[in-house]
């Protein structure tokens, strides 16, 4: 693989791979920008030994896996912290409602409002069925709700 | 589930986790959907308002072939100090066995290579390696079929040949450093016509000149005396020679140099001849690699016991004999001589004791 095709894959998988750092070195942009700077990289030092044909998607999430590892490994100590990860903690959001908002009604479709009940009613497990019942598949649902959110967020700045 | 309730789960960030859950999921099959996860993930950064604009991505796809075209560059370098580091370890290396090999053996490792690249017979007396370099096309012989033993004194022909950088002798403690001497010979003139053509320091410049000739006729004359007494009258010490011969002394002068004291002394019987011609140096570092020019592709060495290696040039009309001893080049010139009589010749030089 010449060094023309590498920049072109840099420039088609740079965000996908991106993102996918990003959510797994727990949402942490610059971790992300580092390891996705560590991947292509790699792409760049091997792209002699890589071949056009070879399915060059899955190898970079194979190696994305392997610049995860080392990642973690070089800044355990470092790592965020529990305290700090608002995933982890289920804290809420530094830009997240106050718990003393309750009506969704004002700011929401029936529609909308009828997907965020489903989509809270059900189990992690059952979000498939959820999906399907609306229609959708599971990630058109993250997408739905997480438009609501930002509906509701809008709303909210706007009063 | 009340508002309340929904709101409270919108307010933290639960559907990441889903999101998450999927993502994992996903990756845990054989052959995961890498669309959907893509899109997953995608979804995570816009949850989270971390996507990277198109200007950024652009920014950071040139910072990463800037980094690495840098890093490679940087990688030649340390391959090219590599190298470096490499070939001076050998550069070490030689120079330790050049060491060596001058201490234990007389042999200096640098001058066989260097006189590789000139032209005809040269002989690295610093080396004492005579090469010679014809045109890559023609095969350079090696004489197979002459050589004198170290511990005889007699001519004798054998199968045996010691090439030139085997030799068990050092033929000199003084090392000899380029400067080229030309040997040349007029076999019409009686007295040994040549022969310091010294490329650059030794250019010669005769302050006395002598030549004494004595009668002829003498039987048995020992070679040896005469040139012990002529050099002994000039007050250089040559090594000599123990060799009686009915040869007559015909000739002899010398030449005082600027770095050198030359001798030239001319046996003669009937039609056979013998030019001694002995260049004495006074510094080791101004002996020259000497020239000989030949014909003839193939030269002889043998080894003096106590002189060390001599090497033989055996020409149609005449054969060339070439040593040197501590900082004095000796020549020898044979005309109508049989190669073993001139093989006994040599083996006749010895170390003249200093007093």
């Amino acid at each position: 693989m010449d060094r023309k095709s590498c920049e072109q894959i840099m420039q088609k998988y740079y965000r996908e791979l991106y993102n996918y750092f990003f959510a797994k070195l727990k949402y942490n942009k610059q971790s992300a920008e580092d390891c996705t700077q560590e991947l292509f990289m790699i792409l760049l030092k091997k792209h002699e030994n890589l071949d056009e044909n070879d399915n060059i998607r899955i190898w970079l999430y194979r190696t994305a896996d392997n610049v995860i590892k080392a990642y973690r490994r070089k800044n355990q100590n470092s790592d965020i912290s529990l305290e700090d990860s608002v995933e982890a903690m289920n804290k809420p959001a530094p830009d997240s409602f106050s718990q003393d908002e309750t009506d969704l009604s004002k700011w929401l479709t029936p529609e909308e409002t009828e997907i965020v009940r489903l989509y809270y009613n059900t189990d992690y497990g059952d979000r498939k069925a959820t999906a399907k019942k609306l229609g959708i598949t599971v990630t058109a649902l993250y997408q739905r709700i997480n438009k609501i959110k930002q509906k509701i967020k809008n709303n909210r700045k706007r009063e | 589930m009340k508002n309340n309730d929904i709101i409270n789960n919108l307010m933290d960030d639960n559907i990441i986790d889903d999101i998450q859950a999927d993502i994992n999921a996903e990756l845990e099959k054989s052959e995961p959907d890498y669309d959907k996860i893509a899109e997953l993930t995608a979804l995570i950064t816009e949850i989270k308002g971390d996507s990277l604009s198109d200007e950024k991505i652009t920014e950071n796809i040139s910072r990463i072939t800037e980094e690495y075209d840098s890093q490679n560059k940087r990688s030649k370098i340390r391959i090219l100090y590599r190298w470096i580091s490499a070939l001076s370890a050998c550069l070490v290396l030689v120079l330790a066995l050049n060491a060596y090999t001058m201490v234990s053996f007389g042999e200096n490792l640098f001058r066989t290579v260097v006189e590789m690249t000139q032209s005809g017979f040269s002989i690295d007396f610093s080396g004492n390696t005579p090469i010679t370099t014809e045109p890559p096309t023609s095969s350079v012989t090696i004489p197979t079929t002459t050589f004198i033993s170290a511990n005889t004194t007699t001519a004798t022909s054998t199968d045996i040949f010691i090439p030139p950088t085997i030799m068990t002798q050092p033929a000199t403690t003084g090392a000899a450093i380029a400067i080229t001497t030309a040997i040349t010979y007029s076999p019409s003139t009686t007295v040994v016509s040549p022969l310091t053509t010294c490329s650059s320091v030794a250019t010669t410049s005769a302050v006395q000149t002598t030549t004494v000739e004595f009668p002829g006729g003498a039987e048995n004359n020992n070679l040896g005396n005469i040139i012990s007494e002529k050099c002994s009258e000039i007050g250089i010490t040559t090594c000599s020679i123990d060799y009686f011969t009915d040869m007559e002394f015909k000739d002899f002068s010398y030449e005082e140099n600027e770095v050198s004291t030359d001798c030239y002394f001319t046996f003669m019987n009937n039609d056979r001849q013998l030019d001694i011609i002995i260049e004495q140096y006074n510094n080791a570092e101004d002996i020259p690699t000497t020239l000989i020019p030949s014909n003839q592709k193939n030269y002889y060495v043998i080894s003096n016991d106590t002189i060390g290696e001599i090497f033989l040039f055996d020409e149609d009309t005449h054969i060339t004999a070439v040593f040197i001893y501590e900082n004095t080049i000796y020549t020898t010139i044979g005309h109508n001589f049989a190669f073993s009589d001139m093989e006994e010749i040599m083996q006749a030089y010895y170390p003249e004791r200093k007093n």
